[in-house]
């Protein structure tokens, strides 16, 4: 399964998710829901921004973890 | 954009309204003009002999065949007619006959289409509001009106089935009765189709609209 790690980013980078949301463009909510691996799916627009404001790579944020069950398929 | 469909939905469920009054209007009104006609299983209170009554009875020949000639027809015209249903009244103090199991399965399922059909309406009903509630608030395929849509469709099919099998068990009573008369009825197990069919379409309706919610779930989770 993919673990989305973008609170461990956010506290490095001692930002709030809603001033990510702002900076970013997408409602709390959203990207609440990115945070918290419930999310189906992920733009690559919205990843580049991300890591554009967190100034970090994409497998920063995202990790693959084998031989575990999906919660949101 | 989203003031046009509500009033879009506004305008169909008016229209779907009106036509459904009308309906229930002339059910009813049909209802309380008709003929007390006693049914499989009743009792009149005015002949003691009375047993029952089978309604629909498909005619086998000759009966279906015999052209019976009308008379005083307009000059120019002549007119035949054939027997294609009847309905029989049955007389007895037969306490074996009266007893038939068959009756007691036909009262029971006649029962069992009753409140199959009251909670088809009343389910028809809760969807109707459902779909408009939930459409309003941007949600076309809530999961609990997916699974309504479902029942119904269930709900049509076996209310069906129930109705074409009270009547095949009514025509085998009518030709077990009949069978040394020349009235003799048919007595196949018709399917009809039509119901089923509506049943069946609002099952495989609930399925799409089931894909269709998985999809806008999948929209709405994709960031």
């Amino acid at each position: 399964m993919i673990v989305v790690n973008l609170d461990v980013m956010m506290a490095k980078r001692k930002i709030s998710l809603t001033e990510l949301a702002d900076r970013v463009g997408l409602t709390p909510a959203n990207l609440s829901i990115f945070k918290t691996g419930k999310a189906r799916a992920v733009r690559f627009s919205t990843l580049e921004r991300i890591c554009r404001e967190l100034d970090c790579q994409p497998s920063d944020l995202l990790e693959y973890r084998p031989d575990e069950v999906p919660q949101n398929v | 954009m989203k003031t046009n469909y509500i009033k879009r939905i506004r305008i169909v469920y008016s229209l779907y309204g009106g036509i459904l009054l009308i309906c229930c209007g002339l059910f009813f009104s049909n209802i309380i003009s008709s003929e007390d006609t006693p049914q499989v299983g009743g009792i009149a209170s005015h002949d003691s002999d009375y047993a029952f009554t089978i309604t629909n009875l498909i005619a086998a020949g000759p009966l279906n065949t015999d052209e019976h000639p009308i008379e005083n027809t307009p000059a120019g015209v002549k007119a035949h007619a054939h027997i294609s249903h009847f309905d029989m009244d049955f007389y007895t103090r037969d306490e074996a006959i009266r007893n038939d199991a068959r009756i007691g399965w036909i009262v029971a399922l006649q029962a069992f289409q009753i409140v199959c059909f009251a909670a088809i309406i009343v389910l028809v009903v809760i969807t109707l509001i459902s779909f408009y509630r939930s459409a309003k608030n941007g949600h076309v395929f809530p999961e609990r009106k997916i699974t309504l849509l479902l029942v119904i469709g269930i709900l049509l099919v076996v209310s069906s089935l129930s109705t074409d099998t009270g009547t095949y068990l009514e025509r085998t009573l009518a030709l077990d009765l009949l069978r040394d008369t020349q009235w003799k009825p048919e007595a196949h197990y018709t399917i009809h189709f039509t119901r089923i069919f509506f049943g069946l379409t609002l099952i495989f309706l609930s399925q799409i609209f089931r894909i269709g919610r998985e999809l806008q779930e999948d929209h709405e989770l994709t960031i």
